[in-house]
């Protein structure tokens, strides 16, 4: 019966994705995805990515255990987010896992494991992946100099100040002392309980996908205590997978769910155990505690789900929205134009045209300003309020922007709210315009 | 003779750590803030006139802002203003003396938990002494940090309850300072002695129903404690007393807590999918763990800290290397938390202290469970224990030396380096934020004129800026007294502005205002100073900051 959890999942999400129908992001596209069916097959190879990183990171689970571990897994709307659209972290999840699998599937040496997987991490991720992470410019004592510079050239200036003296002060106040602190504090920002439990409820109003319900982390807790007190047979996976994903964090340079997303395998090993020791215990407050915990969770995942279904653009990536919204209409249409010209906020235009249509020459991207030139006839503009109106610092436009543009000798052919602020300046109105006289 | 020796050492040390919290308070943090002003300002009206700003006799709360501040700071602080005035050091003075008392208080609990020798103790209460929350709070005026000190003496107390009868009188005695010194230790204390006497852990609810006076007997310092709070409630109408919280609390700010996008009923408490209570549990929960996430402690994210008089810059409440060892501590000695009689006092300890935060708005605020930082210290002193044992561990005595030196250099260096940030990085880089720029600096020069104009006008974008003026002006509390039947009601958050004998708030508007005469304006808006001096008789004083920017101006035109 609990097999079938995990299949159940599998389709709900599958439901969602279709349902949401989200347009492909630009790692996509740099994979040569071309249409929807091509998209589709990366998304299962990412699905199937996945489960192979899931199935690497449990090989030493008993078989309970193992079917709460992937329910864990599974509920997460963070890998439905990983799998419909960043297929390079599901590679990059997929070899990783499978090295340290290999490493460890014999040989019981996790210390070698783990220093093996991590050169694996580092040449992945600033080799091949090119990524350029801030410990990076930490250790490199580039920031810490330039932060001493500027703490002596502030202090000097103060007046009045408490005096005191230089030698001493470089003491402190050297690129050493402060590439460690900086990378002390880099490395702490792992420990994000925020990100990694309470995306549902974020303080700072992060925009992310949730990686674990609220309720996981009172599960979180007790799998912490059972890891301090008792002897639990995963121990050492989980302390090795945690190393990884903390050196995953560190050397990574996206948003920070994804960089947290390998953090959500060794959680899981060690939730599955708390859960699968709560379930058997004796004592009846335990078990019926720990079933209370569960289907809270599960309500969490049933209200996120549907809370998905509502509103899909406060939880998606909005420029790939944005893309789509301007090149579906241009699907429809017969372009008889001599230019479409596209706001320079939509840099990837001619990427994405790709997707959708066959002929892209006419298409031509330009930082465009409606409000100091005259709109060129026969062309069609695409672009935020700010590339009709001007840009304003402070990204606030009049309520009445339609009227403004239409004074403008400009005739609005369809306009859409974009949610996030992806042209900062610009505004959040993206408008498809062309003259009033076409001809 | 060893005794005797010991005791001098332990002076030292002690007066050492109270010089490092009262060296350059002039300097550092540059200037006072409302809340620091209306400290200073009551403690000033109480000397010379026996009554607060509003003319209430001797009040056990301030009614301030309409905020009803615990009054204890101020009477605490007029010994000081008594000898040596109303100025930034002696509003400051008893939060350093607190906040060096709490650290006399933590060395005894560390002593008593971990069972280590008083030199072991003594070197890592030092480290602690200077993480960054120590110095900052103990160098602004907090009436949290008086109320963290008496907390601390409480938890002291409570480790030794049993020994005799003084131990029993202290911990009544520091748990009414603690709750007449601040508002979460209002709920803070009664819930610690709670559960210290019941003791939950090992609670037996059977035995409970069988003899139900057995324990109840055992809460009587709780009741001693709740009938030595009344006289706080009998002062003032209980919901007044209860502002704060009302101004605070969580249920009022989130309602209805579920995203409105999601809400399909009428009447949201029935909504199935994205039921309230599943968010609010939510929030509740994350309170609560937010004081645990060395994240949180190590590096300064809330905006809402950020730009309050507990930001330390460039850094959270434990800095670096503090979080690191909250890390350590936390992961090496939870299991001894529970199973340790003794040390089980650290679970109720922070329990008792969050929660208080944790029914207040915001996600993470140290001052509201300023009560449970001494605690995170003890553990963050427990890992700096942990990282010790794991290098004496090692044979070989040369490499065994070297990790040791390396490890107390790294955590006296982060002390040296913590001292210099709040000393001078910190007053520049919280400057405009906690403490507004210009106010210290502009004052003296307001008071050599004023007496030559007919109206002063007051033109700022801080909120209750007049506290500051009054503070730096030394203005005579009788004329406030006198105004207090114009302030706003209690129940009413206080106003942004109040007018004073001649001084007017007023938006500075030079266009028409250069018509007028006899006036001095004070103001933080722009001004333009070839438009000042082209008007005859019109004089412009730059006022600048520390950091040398034209931050005011005062005009006077005759």
């Amino acid at each position: 019966m609990i097999l079938f959890v995990p299949i159940f999942l599998f389709l709900a999400e599958l439901f969602w994705q279709i349902y949401v129908n989200y347009p492909p992001t630009s790692e996509q596209l740099n994979f040569g995805v071309t249409n929807y069916i091509l998209l589709w097959s990366l998304r299962i190879i990412s699905f199937i990515f996945i489960i192979g990183t899931s199935f690497f990171l449990s090989k030493k689970l008993r078989t309970r255990i193992k079917s709460y571990y992937f329910i864990l897994i599974l509920i997460c709307p963070c890998i439905s987010l990983i799998w419909m659209s960043y297929p390079l972290d599901a590679l990059k999840l997929f070899i990783i896992s499978g090295i340290f699998y290999f490493l460890t599937r014999k040989n019981h040496n996790y210390y070698f494991a783990v220093i093996i997987t991590t050169i694996a991490i580092l040449s992945l991720n600033l080799g091949f992946f090119n990524q350029n992470p801030n410990i990076l410019k930490i250790v490199s004592l580039k920031q810490p100099q330039s932060e001493v510079n500027f703490r002596f050239l502030i202090e000097d200036n103060l007046n009045p100040n408490i005096s005191v003296p230089k030698t001493l002060k470089r003491l402190v106040y050297n690129k050493i002392f402060f590439a460690l602190r900086d990378s002390v504090n880099e490395s702490l920002t792992f420990f994000d309980f925020e990100t990694l439990f309470f995306q549902e409820i974020h303080p700072l109003g992060q925009k992310a996908f949730v990686i674990f319900f609220w309720p996981e982390i009172v599960i979180f807790c007790l799998s912490l205590w059972l890891v301090m007190t008792k002897k639990i047979s995963s121990k050492k996976e989980f302390l090795s997978i945690l190393l990884i994903s903390f050196i995953y964090f560190i050397t990574t340079n996206v948003s920070t769910e994804r960089r947290l997303i390998f953090s959500l395998f060794p959680l899981s090993i060690i939730m599955a155990e708390c859960i699968n020791q709560f379930l058997k215990s004796r004592s009846k407050k335990t078990k019926y505690g720990i079933i209370f915990l569960i289907l809270l969770t599960s309500y969490g995942w049933l209200t996120n789900y549907y809370d998905r279904f509502v509103r899909p653009n406060f939880w998606l990536d909005n420029r790939p929205i944005a893309y789509n919204f301007f090149l579906s209409y241009l699907k429809t249409q017969t372009l008889n134009y001599s230019q479409i010209i596209v706001s320079e906020n939509l840099s990837e235009s001619k990427k994405y045209c790709l997707f959708y249509l066959k002929d892209c020459s006419l298409l031509k991207t330009d930082n465009f300003d409606l409000s100091k030139n005259r709109p060129n006839r026969g062309v069609l503009y695409i672009g935020f309020t700010g590339n009709f109106l001007g840009q304003n610092s402070e990204n606030s436009f009049p309520q009445d922007a339609n009227e403004e543009i239409k004074k403008r000798e400009l005739e609005i052919l369809k306009k859409t709210h974009i949610l996030d602020n992806i042209a900062n300046k610009y505004g959040q109105e993206l408008f498809i315009v062309q003259t009033k006289d076409k001809q | 003779m060893k005794r005797l020796i010991f005791i001098i050492l332990i002076i030292i040390w002690i007066v050492g750590l109270l010089l490092t919290r009262l060296v350059g308070l002039e300097k550092s943090p540059i200037s006072v803030g409302f809340d620091e002003a209306s400290l200073g300002y009551n403690a000033y009206s109480l000397l010379l006139t026996g009554k607060d700003e509003y003319g209430t006799s001797y009040p056990l709360s301030l009614r301030s802002f309409n905020d009803f501040k615990p009054a204890l700071y101020s009477y605490l602080d007029i010994p000081f203003i008594h000898f040596f005035g109303l100025n930034q050091t002696t509003v400051r003075t008893p939060s350093a003396i607190f906040g060096t008392l709490s650290l006399v208080f933590l060395l005894l609990i560390f002593m008593k938990l971990s069972k280590r020798s008083t030199l072991v103790c003594v070197i890592i209460l030092t480290i602690i002494s200077f993480f960054p929350w120590r110095l900052h709070f103990s160098r602004v005026a907090f009436e949290a940090n008086i109320s963290m000190a008496f907390f601390t003496g409480v938890i002291w107390c409570l480790l030794n309850f049993k020994k005799n009868l003084f131990y029993k009188v202290s911990t009544i005695l520091f748990s009414v300072l603690a709750i007449y010194s601040y508002h979460s230790a209002r709920l803070s204390i009664p819930i610690l002695l709670l559960l210290f006497f019941i003791d939950p852990f090992s609670f037996n609810f059977k035995v409970f129903l069988k003899h139900p006076f057995e324990i109840i007997k055992k809460l009587w310092p709780l009741f001693v404690v709740i009938i030595l709070y009344l006289p706080l409630f009998l002062e003032f109408h209980t919901s007044l007393l209860l502002t704060r919280f009302s101004q605070t609390n969580v249920f009022s700010h989130y309602y209805p807590f579920t995203p409105h996008e999601l809400i399909y009923t009428s009447n949201v408490w029935l909504n199935s999918l994205g039921n309230p209570l599943y968010y609010l549990g939510g929030i509740l929960v994350g309170h609560i763990t937010a004081y645990f996430s060395p994240k949180n402690l190590s590096l300064l994210i809330y905006p809402g800290v950020i730009k309050s008089a507990q930001a330390i810059s460039e850094s959270g409440m434990l800095g670096f290397f503090g979080g690191l060892m909250f890390a350590i501590g936390l992961v090496s000695t939870f299991r001894e938390f529970i199973q340790n009689k003794e040390k089980r006092i650290i679970i109720y300890w922070i329990l008792s202290g969050i929660i208080p935060a944790a029914v207040t708005w915001e996600w993470f605020y140290p001052l509201r469970s300023l009560n449970i930082y001494p605690s995170v210290d003890l553990i963050a002193g427990f890992g700096l224990l942990t990282v010790a044992n794991y290098f004496s561990r090692n044979r070989n005595m040369v490499l065994k030396n070297v990790y040791f030196c390396i490890f107390l250099l790294i955590a006296f260096g982060t002390s040296f380096y913590n001292i210099i940030n709040e000393f001078n990085y910190g007053a520049w880089n919280t400057s405009g934020e906690f403490q507004p720029g210009g106010f210290k600096e502009g004052v003296p020069i307001l008071i050599s004129l004023k007496s030559g104009y007919k109206t002063i006008y007051l033109d700022t974008n801080q909120a209750q800026s007049y506290e500051i003026f009054w503070f730096y002006m030394k203005y005579p509390p009788k004329n406030i007294q006198k105004i207090a039947y114009r302030r706003n009601v209690p129940g009413i958050e206080g106003p942004p502005s109040i007018n004073f004998d001649n001084f007017v708030y007023k938006k500075f508007d030079w266009p028409n205002d250069k018509y007028k005469s006899d006036f001095i304006y004070w103001t933080t808006s722009e001004v333009k100073e070839d438009e000042i001096k082209s008007i005859k008789g019109a004089k412009l004083y730059k006022i600048l900051n520390p950091e040398g920017n034209w931050i005011a101006s005062i005009i006077t035109k005759k």
